[in-house]
């Protein structure tokens, strides 16, 4: 199985604090990773580096076959419509409708207006935001938005997923929304997912394999049974599994 | 950073211009709006009530010195050549930069600026880009348009108080002013507007996490604004 992401030995420092210490992993084609842990554990850190929204005080990061130490800002900017990402807390742009939004990462593409149309309203449909197109951000609930940001991270199609804090501020009838919609891009488009979240619950289906991060350390990687057995003879990683296996 | 804003600012409008990219006409028209006609109510009414103020203190002079022809040229010049584009600079400052600085602060704490990114779009293109151009044209037509009310209502003035005849009026401006003189007249904003946007784009992308960092960029911005505007216009005046 190729690597979609790796990271090796990965530190990430800021305003005197590590954030990320020593993180070393990988994520293979087509995986369903969840990374796992605390707030604060550093699964935002470790997305922005993915993303290349933040540069890492040390260590290797390839995606996509790409090292990051030898790719310039044009071959960031091409990789990236490889890549979506939803974030935390936004991401959407308040001044434009939601179909604009959308349209966003398709507009580097250099695609006709008639076939950005169609690619909105395809995943508007799948998604099931028909009749939204002309609201903005600010007027959609918390869970909706979400929906809109999963929207546009999916509209260019691309081979790694990221998902901060999935399952934040989503019903359960959106999860499963959610959870059938990804499945189906998983099977058709053998899309990579690699998501974060504090609250296990319900997330176990969902992943192929976990990671725990706690305190900018990975604590553990594996499947979630051998997560289970990790967790009575590692002190640090039951503390900080305490709760929820 | 400054510059590097500025050189993907111009390399936004190059793409514009070879049909790469696309000018953002929502922004660009909002820009529009933000950079002129939200100002134009206050300026040309503080440029009336200067036109007024130059109008009896003139008058006054004129009562005591009847050199008109001196008096109207020197009054004349440096409202066209120094009173004008500060005017204008400062209301631009006060209004475009302050309002860009405090949409980049926002928008960086809304993730926006980081929503762009992801999509693999250059920031500029919906922020700074837009604004600046905005910026260009109406300081452009502001510096025309503050100059025409200033003088015209200084000569309405003088020509209802003081009997000074229109065409003495433009008679003795003509004198003192060169083709250059109105040249600069128009170009001074324009180049207080690329450091206003630039001032207010660096500060605005400083903001970080906090809300009240946002009206510290503001406050920056307008300080760092102003400052910049009457150093610029300092080297307009040594140059000439």
């Amino acid at each position: 199985m190729t690597s979609v992401v790796e990271f090796e030995n990965v530190f990430q420092h800021a305003n005197g604090r590590c954030l990320l210490n020593g993180v070393s992993f990988s994520i293979g084609h087509g995986e369903s990773f969840g990374l796992l842990g605390p707030n604060g554990a550093g699964k935002t850190v470790l997305l922005r580096l993915i993303m290349g929204l933040d540069r890492p005080s040390a260590g290797r990061i390839v995606v996509l076959g790409q090292d990051y130490d030898r790719l310039s800002a044009t071959g960031f900017s091409r990789l990236r419509q490889s890549l979506g990402l939803v974030l935390q807390g936004g991401g959407l742009l308040n001044g434009l409708s939601v179909a604009e939004n959308l349209i966003l990462p398709l507009r580097t593409r250099g695609e006709s207006m008639d076939l950005m149309g169609r690619r909105v309203r395809l995943i508007m449909t799948q998604l099931r935001l028909d009749g939204l197109e002309n609201l903005y951000p600010h007027e959609l609930s918390g869970g909706v938005r979400r929906k809109v940001e999963l929207a546009r991270a999916l509209i260019q199609h691309p081979k790694l997923l990221m998902w901060d804090e999935l399952l934040d501020g989503l019903d359960p009838a959106s999860v499963i929304e959610i959870q059938e919609h990804l499945a189906r891009e998983k099977r058709t488009r053998e899309l990579t997912i690699l998501f974060t979240t504090h609250q296990p619950v319900g997330v176990f289906s969902l992943a192929s394999r976990v990671a725990v991060l706690d305190g900018g350390r990975l604590l553990f990687t594996g499947s979630i049974e051998d997560l289970s057995r990790a967790g009575d003879y590692d002190p640090d990683l039951k503390y900080a599994l305490m709760g929820w296996l | 950073m400054g510059l590097f804003v500025l050189r993907d600012c111009l390399r936004l409008y190059r793409d514009i211009l070879l049909k790469r990219n696309r000018l953002d006409l929502k922004a660009f028209a909002g820009a529009l709006r933000e950079t002129g006609l939200s100002i134009l109510f206050g300026i040309t009414l503080v440029s009336a009530v200067v036109g007024l103020i130059v109008g009896k203190e003139t008058e006054d002079i004129l009562d005591k010195v009847n050199i008109p022809g001196l008096l109207i040229g020197t009054i004349g010049r440096t409202i066209i050549n120094e009173f004008a584009p500060l005017l204008v600079g400062l209301f631009v400052a006060g209004r475009s930069g302050v309002a860009l600085a405090v949409r980049i602060g926002s928008m960086v704490l809304n993730h926006e600026i980081d929503g762009l990114v992801v999509c693999g779009i250059n920031p500029i293109q919906y922020t700074v880009g837009p604004m600046l151009l905005a910026m260009l044209v109406m300081s452009f037509c502001l510096a025309v348009w503050t100059d025409l009310v200033v003088v015209g209502v200084t000569a309405a003035w003088l020509w209802f108080y003081a009997g000074i005849t229109w065409s003495l009026f433009l008679d003795s401006l003509k004198q003192v002013l060169e083709l250059r003189d109105v040249v600069a007249s128009v170009v001074k904003p324009m180049v207080f507007s690329i450091f206003i946007a630039l001032i207010a784009a660096v500060n605005g992308s400083l903001v970080a996490r906090r809300v009240e960092e946002v009206s510290r960029a503001a406050t920056r911005t307008m300080i760092s604004a102003i400052a910049a505007i009457l150093l610029i216009n300092l080297l307009f005046v040594l140059r000439t």
